[in-house]
Formats: structure tokens, sequence, C-alpha cells
């Protein structure tokens, strides 16, 4: 009988099958991702599709935290139980999926690097592919048999459930991301109300409260025909008090220069007391009035940071549009001398602005090696009010 | 201080962190013939001195250390606990309604609550101290003028009268029914009878007698939280 040519390209009637069940399951798993949002219980639900592909070994997603960890996340039959973290050393499967950022097998662990590790929940091979989060490897499918070598098939079906994972967990971890930043933009608007509240409470009402009642003595002593001199005087003190508090508060709102003058003006007047020596290149026309404020809040944090913190004693600020149109953004470089190490993730007022810049779809770089100074750059959309 | 004292020697324990606030408000009470005590910074130092030299009647500014939040109320409502014929006023310089009914709780007698301007007011503020001291209320006239705008009048009170809110409104800030005629210019018989259509109005016939006027300025106050919203 003649074989025809595309002979190699015959799948054999089990395998059509397999693939068109592989298919629904993918399939499956996006519809799952799409309608229920991405959580942790979808993970379970990918690991138990992937479970069925694999002829039903156990299927567990897990995620490495920080180079020498790694954390059960979610899984369908598998003996580490999600929340369970471990550290990976060199040469163990999980830190060989990590380094090499593809699939890797062990038919056997037995005097392996993790022996002991997988020893303790009954592991006798395993088969890790790497799941890729932009581009970095973000955690790992495992499967794994008490028994003996995973069937040859299994880096490559994996493989088509990592990549729809890709994008389930890319999905989760931006909209937490998302939530906690606007959590975080809530709590600082609601702390900054507060503070204006406190500093007005316990500063300029109290002195006109003292106005108040020294005028009222002496409206009542003026009646009876006393001197009220002193009472006078001590009023009017009081209420220059207050109105200078006031001017205070009012100025930590916003300053007047920046709201009636535009960003370099505002810079300029936020520079002018400032102790250490600060080079301004500004060459920036009035922007609509977010921009300006979110611009000058980033100089001010940057400023305030090399000064108070990080003991610079020359701090260059540039302002300056790039590109034009729908495109034009304002980009600003804070670079100072310092002591660097400033991490965004880390200090509270560089969290703070970065999640100001990105509610305003604007980019914030932090180049801080220790002991080498610290660069900020912010680049924030003009034409963002239009989109 | 010349000649006898106009009112009688009241014993009075002033407590609020503001130290000119508070010489204000000594000096206020002494010249009137009241006598100051002890004086305190700060809440814990004003339980103590309060609980130490028993007087009539304690003036504390609400918002004192050591948290500078509700502090003053918190020792005010404590010491009303602890000794229960003790008079307290409470100066704010914001009048929330809120902390009125906090400080009232249960027991409207012996409880004042004023705006700190009061305290140059000095004959208002004296009178509101003394009748504290002994039993009164003392509600600052310009919460319950806040609370008596036309349109701010809460639903509780639909049911009332503009002559009886009035009435009602003086009840709160501590009038007998004497100086309520006296100063809505109208008979001691006629405020009678709007006090008699408040109460029955108000569901508070079955009250015993003292405690009717209590509860109507309680109802008074506590009308206004669960309102619907009154837009001006």
């Amino acid at each position: 009988m003649p074989v025809p040519d595309d002979a190699d390209r015959t799948l054999p009637v089990e395998e059509v099958r397999r693939l068109v069940r592989e298919e629904h399951s993918l399939r499956r798993v996006a519809t799952l991702v799409a309608s229920a949002g991405p959580s942790d219980d979808v993970l379970t639900a990918i690991c138990r599709e992937a479970s069925d592909q694999l002829g039903g070994h156990d299927v567990t997603v897990l995620r490495f935290d920080g180079p020498h960890t790694v954390v059960a996340v979610a899984t369908h039959g598998g003996p580490i139980p999600p929340g369970v973290s471990a550290e990976h050393a060199p040469g163990s499967l999980p830190h060989r999926v990590a380094t090499s950022e593809a699939p890797v097998r062990v038919d056997d662990f037995e005097g392996r690097a993790d022996a002991d590790l997988v020893r303790r929940y009954g592991i006798r091979a395993a088969v890790g592919v790497p799941i890729f989060i932009e581009a970095r490897v973000w955690g790992m499918f495992s499967a794994s048999s008490a028994t003996g070598p995973l069937p040859g098939y299994v880096e490559q079906r994996l493989a088509g459930f990592a990549q729809l994972t890709s994008a389930t967990i890319a999905n989760v971890e931006a909209r937490r991301g998302l939530a906690r930043s606007r959590a975080r933009v809530i709590a600082a608007a609601d702390e900054a109300r507060r503070r204006v509240q406190r500093d007005v409470h316990d500063g300029a009402q109290q002195r006109l409260v003292h106005t108040i009642i020294a005028l009222k003595l002496a409206r009542d002593r003026s009646a009876r025909g006393g001197d009220v001199a002193d009472l006078l005087a001590e009023a009017l003190a009081n209420a220059e008090e207050a109105n200078r508090q006031l001017r205070d508060v009012v100025r930590g709102i916003l300053p007047a220069a920046l709201t009636r003058s535009g960003l370099a003006a505002g810079i300029e007047a936020l520079v002018a007391d400032c102790p250490t020596t600060v080079d301004l290149r500004l060459d920036v026309p009035r922007l609509p009035a977010a921009v300006e404020t979110t611009g000058y809040f980033t100089v001010a944090e940057a400023v305030t940071n090399a000064v108070k913190h990080a003991s610079a004693t020359v701090v260059s600020v540039t302002a300056s549009v790039a590109g034009s149109g729908a495109d034009a953004a304002l980009v600003l470089v804070v670079d100072d001398d310092g002591v660097g190490g400033a991490d965004a993730a880390r200090g509270t007022g560089l969290t703070g602005l970065a999640d100001r810049i990105a509610a305003s779809d604007g980019a914030l770089t932090v180049e801080s090696p220790p002991g080498g100074g610290t660069r900020i750059r912010v680049r924030i959309p003009v034409a963002l009010a239009d989109g | 201080m010349g000649g006898a004292p106009v009112v009688p020697p009241v014993r009075v324990c002033v407590g609020d962190d503001d130290v000119l606030l508070r010489r204000g408000v000594v000096r206020v009470l002494r010249d009137a013939g009241l006598d100051v005590v002890a004086e305190a910074g700060d809440a814990p130092a004003l339980i103590a001195q309060t609980l130490a030299f028993r007087p009539d009647v304690a003036v504390v500014d609400i918002r004192m250390p050591p948290h500078h939040d509700d502090d003053g109320l918190r020792a005010a409502i404590e010491l009303r606990r602890r000794l229960p014929g003790l008079g307290v006023v409470v100066l704010t310089q914001h009048g929330d309604p809120e902390y009125a009914v906090e400080l009232i709780g249960e027991r409207a007698e012996g409880v004042g609550y004023l705006l700190k301007e009061r305290v140059g007011d000095v004959d208002d503020f004296v009178a509101a101290v003394v009748r504290v001291a002994r039993g009164g209320s003392a509600l600052d006239p310009s919460m319950v003028a806040d609370m008596m705008r036309p349109r701010r009048v809460p639903h509780g009170l639909a049911l009332l009268t503009e002559r009886e809110l009035a009435v009602l409104g003086a009840m709160a800030e501590g009038h007998s029914n004497a100086g309520i005629a006296g100063a809505l210019l109208v008979s001691v018989a006629a405020v009678e009878k709007h006090v008699t259509a408040i109460f029955r109005k108000l569901d508070l016939v079955s009250e015993p007698a003292g405690h009717r006027r209590v509860q109507a300025v309680l109802r008074f106050l506590t009308s206004r939280d669960g309102t619907p919203s009154r837009r001006p």
C-alpha cells in the first residue's frame, strides 16, 4: 500500500482526540479567567485542567519570591499545599528553572540538591516549566510523580497552560497593584484632609477663639467705661497669628506661585528657601493644572529627599516638554549627589509619588545606587485630559 | 475681686491645655465669685484633680492631651460616671451635637456644652457654669440656633409649631419656664402650655415629670441623627 507523502503529518486518531480535549481545556481556562476574573481559585482550576491533560498527574503553580525562595500558590492533587514556601538551593529544580528560563526535568531526585526536601513530600520525579510575566520568570508549573519518571509530553503540554497562566497572573498582579495604589491614594487624601483639619483647629481657629474672647471682654469692659487697650492688643496679636497660620496652611495646600504662574514659577518658589544649591533648567509652557500639580509635587518630594535624607550638596532639576500633539509629555529629571539607595517601593514619599504619577498615566524611574547619588526621572503625558 | 460674690461660691475644676484660655476661664470665674479649686492641662490630670477636690462642676476642653483627640470628652464622661453629682461643662471649638449626645448619655442633668468663645460672654458663661453645677443643663445658643434654621428642622420634630420649637430650643439652652417666658416675651402660663404640647407631641407624657424636660432636650439633640439629608 503506497504511503502518502504527508504521512508524517498525519496524527493518530487518539492524538487528534487528545489535542481536541486539550484545546477545549485551554478554552475553558480562558473563559474562566475572562468571566470569573483572575484569582487563586482560577489558578487552582487551571491546575485541575492541566492535570487532566497530563493523564491525572498532579500539577502545582509555584511563585518565586525573591532570589532564593519559592512559594506554592495553587495545586491540583500535588503534595505541597498552597502557602508553603521553601528555600531553593543552586542545583535544585526550581533554581534550575529560574536560571535556565526553560523546562527542567528530574527523573529521580535521589542524590540531587533537593533530594531531602522532595522526599518529605514523597516526590520521586518532577518536571518544572517556567511561567513568564513581562519577560521575567515569575514562577513555574510543576508536575510530580511518587513512582517514576513523568511521560515525555509533560513539558510541551504544561507550556501551553503556562502561557495562558502568564496572562492570568499578569492580570491578577495588575489588578492587585491598581487596588493597592488606589487604596494608598485614598489614604493619602484622607490623611491630608485630617492634617489640614488638625492644623486649622489647633492653630488658626484656636487663635481666633482667643481673639473673639478678648474682644468680647473688651466690649463689656468699655461699656463700663474701662480701659481696653491691653485687651485690644491681645485680640490683635491673636488675629495676626491666626492669619499667619492660615497663610501657612493655604500655602501648604497649593503654592500660589504654581497656581498663578505655572510649574516653572512654582519650582523656583519651592527652592528659593532651600538650604542646598539647586540648579534649575526649566523650559516649560503653562500646562494643564493636573500636570503642573503632579510635576510640582514630584520635584518637591525629590528635592526634599535629596536635602533631608540623601545629604546632597548639589541638586539639579530639569523640566521640559518632549514630543508634540497627543504624544507631548512633561519630562522632569531631578539629580543629586547624595548617598543614593532610594527605593520607590519603600519610602512612603516616593511610593505616594509613584501612585500619583501612575494616576496621571505617567512613568517614574528611580536610579539610586548606594553611594552614587539619585536620579529621578518622570514623564507625564500632557494631553491626558483629552484622551 | 471687689465686693461680695454675686453668686454663691460654686467650686470649679478647669481642664484645658491651652494655658492662655485656661487662665482666661479661671479669671472670669474667679472674678464672678466662683471658687476655682484646681486646674489641669491634660485628661489624666483633670480626672485626678477632680476626684481629689470633688468640685461642684468641671469645665473641660473637649480636645486635650495626651491624644489631642476627644480626650476631654472621654474624661468628662468618666467623671460623670464616677461622681454622679458632678456637673460638667464641655468647651468646644466646633459645635458637633454628636459630642453633646454622647456626653449627656442617659442623664442631661448637670451637663453643659458650649462653644469656647462663649467664655467672652462673661455673664452668660458664668450663669451656664452655675446652672450646670446645680444640676441644670446648658447647650450653646448658637448650636440651638443652628439646629432651628427653618430648613434644617429635624423630621423628628416636624410636628412642633415654630413657637414650640423656640420653646424647646430655650429648654435645650437650659432656661426655666420663667426664663423662657422672659426671652420670648410671653406669659409663663403660655410657656407651660407650649411645654405640655411639646411633651405630648414627642410622646413623653408617660415619662416621670422631672424627666420629661431632659428627654425633650435629648430628643431635640438626637433627632438630628438619622435624619434624611437636608439640602440648604
